[in-house]
């Protein structure tokens, strides 16, 4: 399968130099077994980050710590709970652009999941109005107590009340399982 | 009446009718909500007509599942028509000011305070 790609996955090119970068390899199971750690990862991506910051004003770094931390916790969260279960990888791999902040999560997962998920960004592409997808999503759940038990909207509160720049890439490892990775683009002026 | 999780508390005050959150709402699944859930409906009880407020001030953080979580109850206490609610959010917290403006999507006549 060649990769398919949704949404402004590649907003900043590969080949520009970031000024800071970190990778993490870890495996679903032991976010989802302890799940405080996406939320101590979370906060620790983007201390890391927005320590730059600290000559600013202490609430603008506070508010753009606060904003990273929202962000990949949303991404960790996905990719902890939609990874396959057996023998799959986490991969984050974070780049920060002057003001311009790449985080990227890869996981790899089932055929189901990433056929619901391609749906799922499919009809978001279709609609201009994320307010009106919200509402009928939330409205959908009150209606079907199956599906409020799936959040579904994290994406789109990223990139509706966040102003996040989001890109999904579907691919295949080596042995021909599917590969979901997520990259949100965050610009880190006036969050 | 009190829900302590691992990073945050919610608390309801009959005094004031009010439920306070606090700390880091970052819980696995809507599901993992349900406790937060129950404290909202036994607090909408008691409140009988007053509105009851909900005061987001001190929440660090919510994530997407927490999102879902209040807006069901939102939307559910719309649809009843009880209890009237009052959300208060603060500046000085990045989601608050972002986000809290969705639950009054779902319900228009729901004030919203930003302090």
């Amino acid at each position: 399968m060649s990769n398919k790609i949704y949404g402004d996955f590649d907003f900043v090119p590969d080949v520009l130099v970031p000024e800071a970068q970190l990778a993490l390899t870890l495996s679903p199971s032991e976010l989802t077994a302890h799940w405080q750690r996406c939320g101590l990862l979370s906060d620790f991506v983007a201390g890391y980050i927005s320590t730059v910051y600290s000559g600013d004003h202490r609430d603008a770094m506070s508010s753009i710590d606060t904003a990273i931390s929202t962000v990949f916790q949303e991404l960790i969260e996905n990719a902890a709970k939609f990874s396959r279960k057996r023998e799959a990888q986490i991969n984050v791999r974070i780049k920060h652009f002057s003001r311009v902040l790449m985080l990227e999560v890869e996981n790899g997962t089932t055929p189901a999941f990433a056929q619901r998920f391609e749906e799922y960004l499919r009809a978001m592409q279709e609609r201009a109005d994320l307010d009106a997808v919200y509402l009928q999503i939330l409205e959908a759940k009150i209606e079907n107590a199956a599906a409020a038990q799936r959040s579904g909207i994290g994406l789109l509160v990223l990139r509706k009340d966040h102003a996040v720049r989001v890109g999904v890439r579907f691919s295949e490892d080596e042995q021909g399982r599917p590969t979901v990775t997520v990259r949100a683009f965050q610009t880190l002026e006036g969050v | 009446m009190e829900v302590r999780e691992t990073e945050a508390v919610v608390r309801f005050s009959p005094e004031t009718a009010t439920v306070y959150f606090s700390g880091a709402l970052r819980l696995a699944n809507v599901k993992a909500y349900d406790n937060v859930a129950k404290l909202l409906h036994a607090a909408a009880a008691q409140v009988g007509e007053q509105p009851l407020v909900l005061d987001f001030k001190e929440l660090k953080f919510l994530n997407s599942s927490g999102i879902t979580a209040l807006s069901l109850f939102v939307v559910g206490a719309r649809k009843a028509g009880k209890p009237q609610l009052k959300l208060v959010g603060s500046k000085a917290t990045a989601w608050q000011q972002k986000s809290l403006a969705n639950f009054q999507m779902l319900w228009k006549e729901v004030p919203l305070v930003i302090e």
